[in-house]
Protein backbone atom coordinates (compact mmCIF):
# COMPACT_ATOMS: atom_id res chain seq x y z
CA UNK A 1 0.00 0.00 0.00
CA UNK A 2 1.40 3.37 -0.96
CA UNK A 3 0.60 7.04 -0.58
CA UNK A 4 2.14 9.94 -2.46
CA UNK A 5 1.88 13.62 -1.58
CA UNK A 6 2.82 16.89 -3.19
CA UNK A 7 3.04 20.24 -1.38
CA UNK A 8 3.85 22.42 -4.41
CA UNK A 9 6.08 24.39 -2.05
CA UNK A 10 8.68 25.60 -4.51
CA UNK A 11 9.56 28.38 -6.88
CA UNK A 12 8.04 28.37 -10.34
CA UNK A 13 9.36 26.39 -13.34
CA UNK A 14 7.18 23.33 -13.37
CA UNK A 15 5.34 21.25 -10.81
CA UNK A 16 6.98 19.72 -7.76
CA UNK A 17 9.09 19.56 -5.63
CA UNK A 18 8.01 16.40 -3.80
CA UNK A 19 7.09 14.33 -6.87
CA UNK A 20 8.18 14.20 -10.50
CA UNK A 21 5.42 15.41 -12.82
CA UNK A 22 4.64 15.15 -16.53
CA UNK A 23 2.26 17.46 -18.36
CA UNK A 24 0.90 14.96 -20.89
CA UNK A 25 -2.05 17.03 -22.16
CA UNK A 26 -1.97 20.71 -23.04
CA UNK A 27 0.99 23.04 -23.11
CA UNK A 28 3.58 22.31 -20.44
CA UNK A 29 4.38 26.00 -20.09
CA UNK A 30 0.76 26.58 -19.10
CA UNK A 31 1.06 24.88 -15.74
CA UNK A 32 3.47 25.62 -12.93
CA UNK A 33 3.70 26.80 -9.35
CA UNK A 34 2.74 30.22 -8.01
CA UNK A 35 2.72 31.12 -4.31
CA UNK A 36 3.31 27.47 -3.43
CA UNK A 37 0.27 26.22 -5.37
CA UNK A 38 -0.09 24.46 -8.71
CA UNK A 39 -1.35 27.11 -11.09
CA UNK A 40 -2.71 27.38 -14.62
CA UNK A 41 -0.40 29.80 -16.38
CA UNK A 42 -2.06 30.18 -19.75
CA UNK A 43 -5.23 29.51 -21.67
CA UNK A 44 -6.49 26.04 -22.46
CA UNK A 45 -6.61 22.85 -20.45
CA UNK A 46 -3.73 20.94 -18.95
CA UNK A 47 -3.53 17.52 -17.37
CA UNK A 48 -0.46 16.52 -15.37
CA UNK A 49 0.34 13.16 -13.84
CA UNK A 50 2.54 12.41 -10.87
CA UNK A 51 5.19 9.99 -12.15
CA UNK A 52 4.89 7.60 -9.23
CA UNK A 53 3.10 4.28 -9.53
CA UNK A 54 0.66 3.38 -6.78
CA UNK A 55 0.52 -0.28 -5.80
CA UNK A 56 -3.06 -0.84 -6.93
CA UNK A 57 -5.49 0.45 -9.55
CA UNK A 58 -8.02 0.71 -6.74
CA UNK A 59 -6.95 4.09 -5.46
CA UNK A 60 -7.97 7.61 -4.47
CA UNK A 61 -6.66 11.04 -5.35
CA UNK A 62 -7.47 14.28 -3.61
CA UNK A 63 -6.45 17.91 -3.52
CA UNK A 64 -7.51 21.30 -2.22
CA UNK A 65 -8.54 24.38 -4.16
CA UNK A 66 -5.57 26.74 -3.86
CA UNK A 67 -5.74 29.79 -1.62
CA UNK A 68 -5.41 32.17 -4.56
CA UNK A 69 -8.18 30.52 -6.59
CA UNK A 70 -10.65 32.85 -8.27
CA UNK A 71 -11.92 31.06 -11.38
CA UNK A 72 -11.06 28.27 -13.83
CA UNK A 73 -11.06 24.50 -14.08
CA UNK A 74 -9.67 22.35 -11.29
CA UNK A 75 -9.78 18.60 -10.96
CA UNK A 76 -8.07 15.36 -10.14
CA UNK A 77 -7.56 12.28 -12.27
CA UNK A 78 -6.84 8.63 -11.65
CA UNK A 79 -6.08 5.33 -13.42
CA UNK A 80 -3.62 7.08 -15.70
CA UNK A 81 -0.64 5.15 -17.01
CA UNK A 82 2.93 6.28 -17.71
CA UNK A 83 2.36 7.05 -21.39
CA UNK A 84 1.08 10.09 -23.25
CA UNK A 85 -2.13 8.24 -24.15
CA UNK A 86 -5.10 9.97 -22.61
CA UNK A 87 -6.82 7.04 -20.91
CA UNK A 88 -8.05 7.87 -17.38
CA UNK A 89 -10.94 8.93 -15.16
CA UNK A 90 -11.27 12.59 -14.16
CA UNK A 91 -13.35 14.49 -11.59
CA UNK A 92 -13.39 18.20 -12.38
CA UNK A 93 -15.25 21.36 -11.65
CA UNK A 94 -15.46 22.15 -15.32
CA UNK A 95 -18.30 24.62 -15.48
CA UNK A 96 -17.43 28.03 -14.01
CA UNK A 97 -19.51 29.65 -11.31
CA UNK A 98 -22.17 27.48 -9.74
CA UNK A 99 -22.23 24.88 -12.51
CA UNK A 100 -21.82 21.14 -12.50
CA UNK A 101 -18.87 18.97 -11.65
CA UNK A 102 -18.11 16.39 -14.29
CA UNK A 103 -16.91 12.85 -13.86
CA UNK A 104 -15.47 11.82 -17.21
CA UNK A 105 -13.53 8.97 -18.72
CA UNK A 106 -10.99 9.24 -21.50
CA UNK A 107 -10.19 6.19 -23.60
CA UNK A 108 -7.50 6.70 -26.23
CA UNK A 109 -8.13 10.42 -25.97
CA UNK A 110 -11.89 10.14 -26.49
CA UNK A 111 -13.82 11.89 -23.73
CA UNK A 112 -17.12 10.60 -22.38
CA UNK A 113 -18.97 12.40 -19.60
CA UNK A 114 -20.30 9.83 -17.15
CA UNK A 115 -21.83 12.19 -14.63
CA UNK A 116 -22.97 15.76 -14.50
CA UNK A 117 -25.10 15.06 -11.48
CA UNK A 118 -23.65 17.44 -8.88
CA UNK A 119 -23.51 21.20 -8.97
CA UNK A 120 -21.84 23.60 -6.57
CA UNK A 121 -19.86 26.77 -6.24
CA UNK A 122 -16.12 26.49 -5.73
CA UNK A 123 -13.91 28.42 -3.35
CA UNK A 124 -10.35 28.44 -2.08
CA UNK A 125 -9.59 25.85 0.57
CA UNK A 126 -12.28 23.38 -0.45
CA UNK A 127 -11.26 19.74 -0.74
CA UNK A 128 -12.18 17.45 -3.60
CA UNK A 129 -11.43 13.82 -4.21
CA UNK A 130 -12.17 10.86 -6.44
CA UNK A 131 -11.64 7.16 -6.06
CA UNK A 132 -11.80 4.12 -8.30
CA UNK A 133 -12.65 0.78 -6.76
CA UNK A 134 -13.26 -1.98 -9.26
CA UNK A 135 -15.88 -0.62 -11.63
CA UNK A 136 -17.19 1.97 -9.15
CA UNK A 137 -15.88 5.48 -9.71
CA UNK A 138 -16.86 8.17 -7.20
CA UNK A 139 -16.46 11.91 -6.90
CA UNK A 140 -16.31 13.83 -3.62
CA UNK A 141 -16.47 17.49 -2.64
CA UNK A 142 -15.97 18.83 0.87
CA UNK A 143 -15.53 15.31 2.20
CA UNK A 144 -18.92 14.08 0.97
CA UNK A 145 -19.56 11.65 -1.86
CA UNK A 146 -21.39 13.55 -4.59
CA UNK A 147 -21.54 11.11 -7.50
CA UNK A 148 -20.97 7.42 -8.11
CA UNK A 149 -20.85 5.83 -11.53
CA UNK A 150 -20.25 2.32 -12.80
CA UNK A 151 -17.74 1.91 -15.60
CA UNK A 152 -15.53 -1.04 -16.47
CA UNK A 153 -13.43 0.49 -19.24
CA UNK A 154 -10.16 1.31 -17.52
CA UNK A 155 -8.14 -1.00 -15.35
CA UNK A 156 -4.53 -1.56 -14.41
CA UNK A 157 -3.30 2.04 -14.59
CA UNK A 158 -1.49 3.16 -11.45
CA UNK A 159 -0.96 6.91 -11.69
CA UNK A 160 -2.92 9.97 -10.61
CA UNK A 161 -2.71 13.66 -11.34
CA UNK A 162 -4.34 17.06 -11.62
CA UNK A 163 -6.42 19.03 -14.13
CA UNK A 164 -6.01 22.80 -14.41
CA UNK A 165 -7.06 25.30 -16.99
CA UNK A 166 -9.10 28.03 -18.54
CA UNK A 167 -7.77 30.82 -16.32
CA UNK A 168 -4.54 31.89 -14.70
CA UNK A 169 -6.62 32.23 -11.55
CA UNK A 170 -7.04 28.43 -11.23
CA UNK A 171 -5.00 26.96 -8.37
CA UNK A 172 -4.64 23.53 -6.73
CA UNK A 173 -2.77 22.66 -3.54
CA UNK A 174 -2.07 19.71 -1.21
CA UNK A 175 -2.19 16.83 -3.71
CA UNK A 176 -2.39 13.31 -2.33
CA UNK A 177 -3.03 9.89 -3.85
CA UNK A 178 -2.96 6.41 -2.40
CA UNK A 179 -4.20 2.85 -2.56
CA UNK A 180 -7.62 1.90 -1.26
CA UNK A 181 -6.53 -1.50 0.04
CA UNK A 182 -7.05 -1.93 3.76
CA UNK A 183 -10.32 -0.18 4.23
CA UNK A 184 -10.39 2.59 1.68
CA UNK A 185 -8.55 5.78 1.14
CA UNK A 186 -7.85 8.47 3.64
CA UNK A 187 -10.75 10.82 4.18
CA UNK A 188 -10.63 14.04 2.22
CA UNK A 189 -9.15 16.99 4.02
CA UNK A 190 -12.54 18.69 4.13
CA UNK A 191 -13.96 15.81 6.11
CA UNK A 192 -11.04 15.93 8.52
CA UNK A 193 -11.93 19.53 9.08
CA UNK A 194 -15.51 18.58 9.85
CA UNK A 195 -14.22 16.11 12.40
CA UNK A 196 -12.17 18.82 14.02
CA UNK A 197 -8.87 17.33 12.98
CA UNK A 198 -6.24 19.99 12.57
CA UNK A 199 -4.04 20.09 9.51
CA UNK B 1 -38.29 17.16 -10.45
CA UNK B 2 -37.65 13.42 -10.37
CA UNK B 3 -34.99 11.03 -11.60
CA UNK B 4 -35.91 8.86 -14.58
CA UNK B 5 -33.99 6.44 -16.80
CA UNK B 6 -33.78 6.59 -20.59
CA UNK B 7 -31.91 4.88 -23.41
CA UNK B 8 -30.67 7.66 -25.68
CA UNK B 9 -28.21 8.14 -28.53
CA UNK B 10 -24.74 9.52 -27.91
CA UNK B 11 -23.71 12.87 -29.35
CA UNK B 12 -20.22 14.32 -29.50
CA UNK B 13 -17.10 13.07 -31.23
CA UNK B 14 -15.14 12.60 -28.01
CA UNK B 15 -12.35 14.78 -29.35
CA UNK B 16 -11.81 18.56 -29.53
CA UNK B 17 -13.18 20.13 -32.69
CA UNK B 18 -12.61 23.44 -34.48
CA UNK B 19 -9.87 26.02 -34.38
CA UNK B 20 -9.28 26.98 -31.66
CA UNK B 21 -10.25 23.50 -30.47
CA UNK B 22 -13.37 23.17 -28.37
CA UNK B 23 -14.09 20.03 -26.41
CA UNK B 24 -16.82 17.84 -27.81
CA UNK B 25 -17.24 15.04 -25.28
CA UNK B 26 -19.46 12.05 -25.89
CA UNK B 27 -22.64 12.73 -23.94
CA UNK B 28 -26.33 11.82 -23.94
CA UNK B 29 -28.36 13.39 -26.76
CA UNK B 30 -31.08 15.79 -25.59
CA UNK B 31 -30.35 15.31 -21.88
CA UNK B 32 -26.91 16.94 -21.85
CA UNK B 33 -28.35 20.11 -23.34
CA UNK B 34 -31.18 20.48 -20.83
CA UNK B 35 -29.09 22.01 -18.05
CA UNK B 36 -30.30 19.36 -15.60
CA UNK B 37 -28.38 16.93 -13.42
CA UNK B 38 -27.70 13.59 -15.09
CA UNK B 39 -25.47 10.53 -15.08
CA UNK B 40 -24.81 7.99 -17.82
CA UNK B 41 -23.47 4.55 -18.59
CA UNK B 42 -22.22 3.93 -22.10
CA UNK B 43 -22.07 0.83 -24.30
CA UNK B 44 -18.40 1.36 -25.04
CA UNK B 45 -18.11 3.32 -28.24
CA UNK B 46 -21.49 2.16 -29.50
CA UNK B 47 -23.70 5.24 -29.92
CA UNK B 48 -26.09 4.49 -27.05
CA UNK B 49 -26.22 5.41 -23.38
CA UNK B 50 -28.36 4.55 -20.42
CA UNK B 51 -28.90 7.90 -18.75
CA UNK B 52 -30.53 8.96 -15.50
CA UNK B 53 -31.80 12.53 -15.45
CA UNK B 54 -33.46 14.73 -12.85
CA UNK B 55 -36.26 16.35 -14.85
CA UNK B 56 -39.73 17.79 -14.35
CA UNK B 57 -42.85 16.14 -15.77
CA UNK B 58 -42.98 18.38 -18.83
CA UNK B 59 -39.37 17.61 -19.75
CA UNK B 60 -39.92 13.92 -19.10
CA UNK B 61 -42.82 13.97 -21.54
CA UNK B 62 -40.90 15.94 -24.16
CA UNK B 63 -37.98 13.53 -23.98
CA UNK B 64 -40.26 10.57 -24.64
CA UNK B 65 -41.63 12.23 -27.77
CA UNK B 66 -38.28 11.68 -29.51
CA UNK B 67 -38.30 8.54 -31.62
CA UNK B 68 -34.72 7.70 -30.63
CA UNK B 69 -35.42 7.86 -26.89
CA UNK B 70 -36.78 4.94 -24.88
CA UNK B 71 -37.88 5.60 -21.32
CA UNK B 72 -37.42 2.87 -18.74
CA UNK B 73 -40.45 2.60 -16.46
CA UNK B 74 -39.81 4.04 -13.00
CA UNK B 75 -41.11 0.94 -11.21
CA UNK B 76 -38.04 -1.21 -11.76
CA UNK B 77 -39.43 -4.23 -9.93
CA UNK B 78 -42.43 -4.50 -12.22
CA UNK B 79 -42.38 -7.33 -14.71
CA UNK B 80 -42.14 -6.33 -18.35
CA UNK B 81 -45.41 -8.08 -19.15
CA UNK B 82 -47.12 -9.06 -22.39
CA UNK B 83 -48.04 -5.56 -23.51
CA UNK B 84 -44.49 -4.16 -23.41
CA UNK B 85 -42.42 -7.19 -24.36
CA UNK B 86 -42.17 -6.50 -28.08
CA UNK B 87 -41.50 -2.80 -27.46
CA UNK B 88 -38.67 -3.65 -25.08
CA UNK B 89 -37.17 -6.24 -27.38
CA UNK B 90 -37.27 -3.91 -30.37
CA UNK B 91 -35.76 -1.04 -28.35
CA UNK B 92 -32.83 -3.28 -27.45
CA UNK B 93 -32.22 -4.95 -30.80
CA UNK B 94 -32.09 -1.71 -32.79
CA UNK B 95 -29.29 -0.65 -30.42
CA UNK B 96 -27.33 -3.89 -30.90
CA UNK B 97 -28.36 -5.13 -27.46
CA UNK B 98 -29.41 -8.80 -27.42
CA UNK B 99 -33.10 -9.20 -26.58
CA UNK B 100 -33.99 -12.79 -27.37
CA UNK B 101 -33.58 -13.72 -23.72
CA UNK B 102 -36.05 -11.05 -22.52
CA UNK B 103 -39.34 -12.57 -21.40
CA UNK B 104 -42.54 -11.14 -19.95
CA UNK B 105 -41.81 -12.31 -16.42
CA UNK B 106 -38.47 -10.62 -15.86
CA UNK B 107 -38.37 -7.26 -14.13
CA UNK B 108 -36.89 -4.04 -15.46
CA UNK B 109 -34.28 -4.24 -12.70
CA UNK B 110 -33.09 -7.63 -13.98
CA UNK B 111 -33.12 -6.24 -17.50
CA UNK B 112 -30.98 -3.22 -16.54
CA UNK B 113 -28.50 -5.25 -14.51
CA UNK B 114 -28.05 -7.55 -17.49
CA UNK B 115 -27.57 -4.56 -19.77
CA UNK B 116 -24.86 -3.39 -17.36
CA UNK B 117 -23.05 -6.66 -18.09
CA UNK B 118 -23.26 -6.02 -21.83
CA UNK B 119 -22.05 -2.47 -21.29
CA UNK B 120 -19.13 -3.50 -19.07
CA UNK B 121 -17.86 -5.97 -21.65
CA UNK B 122 -17.96 -3.53 -24.55
CA UNK B 123 -16.47 -0.74 -22.39
CA UNK B 124 -13.52 -2.91 -21.44
CA UNK B 125 -13.09 -4.14 -25.03
CA UNK B 126 -12.16 -0.60 -26.10
CA UNK B 127 -9.21 -0.44 -23.74
CA UNK B 128 -8.10 -4.03 -24.22
CA UNK B 129 -8.19 -3.65 -28.02
CA UNK B 130 -6.89 -0.07 -27.73
CA UNK B 131 -9.50 1.16 -30.17
CA UNK B 132 -12.33 3.63 -30.39
CA UNK B 133 -13.85 1.67 -33.26
CA UNK B 134 -17.36 0.28 -33.00
CA UNK B 135 -17.85 -3.39 -32.23
CA UNK B 136 -21.21 -3.45 -34.01
CA UNK B 137 -21.80 -1.70 -37.30
CA UNK B 138 -21.22 -2.30 -40.97
CA UNK B 139 -21.17 -6.03 -41.58
CA UNK B 140 -20.98 -6.95 -37.89
CA UNK B 141 -24.21 -7.37 -35.95
CA UNK B 142 -25.48 -9.50 -33.11
CA UNK B 143 -25.84 -12.50 -35.40
CA UNK B 144 -22.24 -12.38 -36.55
CA UNK B 145 -20.36 -15.52 -35.51
CA UNK B 146 -17.08 -15.32 -33.67
CA UNK B 147 -15.32 -17.23 -36.45
CA UNK B 148 -16.45 -14.58 -38.94
CA UNK B 149 -14.44 -11.92 -37.11
CA UNK B 150 -10.81 -11.07 -37.80
CA UNK B 151 -8.41 -13.03 -35.63
CA UNK B 152 -7.27 -9.92 -33.78
CA UNK B 153 -10.85 -8.99 -32.86
CA UNK B 154 -11.54 -12.52 -31.71
CA UNK B 155 -8.44 -12.51 -29.54
CA UNK B 156 -9.31 -9.12 -28.09
CA UNK B 157 -12.83 -10.29 -27.22
CA UNK B 158 -11.34 -13.25 -25.38
CA UNK B 159 -8.79 -11.02 -23.66
CA UNK B 160 -11.61 -8.68 -22.63
CA UNK B 161 -13.46 -11.47 -20.85
CA UNK B 162 -10.25 -12.54 -19.12
CA UNK B 163 -9.53 -8.93 -18.14
CA UNK B 164 -12.93 -8.77 -16.44
CA UNK B 165 -12.14 -11.97 -14.55
CA UNK B 166 -14.66 -13.93 -16.60
CA UNK B 167 -14.48 -17.23 -18.50
CA UNK B 168 -13.60 -16.65 -22.17
CA UNK B 169 -14.13 -20.20 -23.44
CA UNK B 170 -17.56 -19.31 -24.87
CA UNK B 171 -16.02 -16.79 -27.25
CA UNK B 172 -15.17 -19.15 -30.07
CA UNK B 173 -16.28 -20.93 -33.21
CA UNK B 174 -19.80 -20.51 -34.50
CA UNK B 175 -21.10 -18.79 -31.37
CA UNK B 176 -22.90 -15.57 -32.29
CA UNK B 177 -22.08 -12.27 -30.63
CA UNK B 178 -25.56 -12.15 -29.10
CA UNK B 179 -24.83 -15.44 -27.34
CA UNK B 180 -21.38 -14.23 -26.33
CA UNK B 181 -22.80 -11.07 -24.77
CA UNK B 182 -25.50 -12.93 -22.85
CA UNK B 183 -22.95 -15.44 -21.60
CA UNK B 184 -20.71 -12.63 -20.42
CA UNK B 185 -23.61 -10.80 -18.77
CA UNK B 186 -24.66 -13.97 -16.98
CA UNK B 187 -21.15 -14.30 -15.61
CA UNK B 188 -21.11 -10.60 -14.70
CA UNK B 189 -24.21 -11.33 -12.66
CA UNK B 190 -27.03 -9.27 -11.24
CA UNK B 191 -24.81 -6.58 -9.74
CA UNK B 192 -26.56 -3.60 -8.21
CA UNK B 193 -25.34 -0.25 -9.48
CA UNK B 194 -26.06 3.42 -8.99
CA UNK B 195 -26.74 5.84 -11.81
CA UNK B 196 -27.53 9.38 -10.76
CA UNK B 197 -29.85 9.11 -7.77
CA UNK B 198 -31.28 5.79 -8.94
CA UNK B 199 -30.06 2.49 -7.51
CA UNK B 200 -30.64 -0.34 -9.94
Amino acid sequence: MSTITESFNKANNGLGPDLAWTVYFGTAANVGVTNNQANAQGTGETESRADSDLASDDHYVQAVVGADYAVGFVGVLCRKDSTATRTLYRWSKFVPGSGAWELAKFVGGSETILSSAYSSTLAAGQSFKMDANGSTIRGFHLGTQRVSVTDAAITGNLRCGIHLGDSTAAYIDSFEAGDLAGGGGAPAIGSLGLLGVGL
Amino acid sequence: MAWHLYLVPVIGTGFPIGDPPVRDPRRPKYVADLGVLWAAMDYGFQPVMLVAADVDDLTDTSLQVNADVTKVPDALDNQIGAVAISIVQNALEIRHLPAGWVTTDITYRVLLRTLAGFFAFVQRYATVANTTALVFGGAVDLNTRVNQLPVAVRQNLQATATSLGLDATGISGSTTLRVVLKNIADQWGQRSFQIGEITV
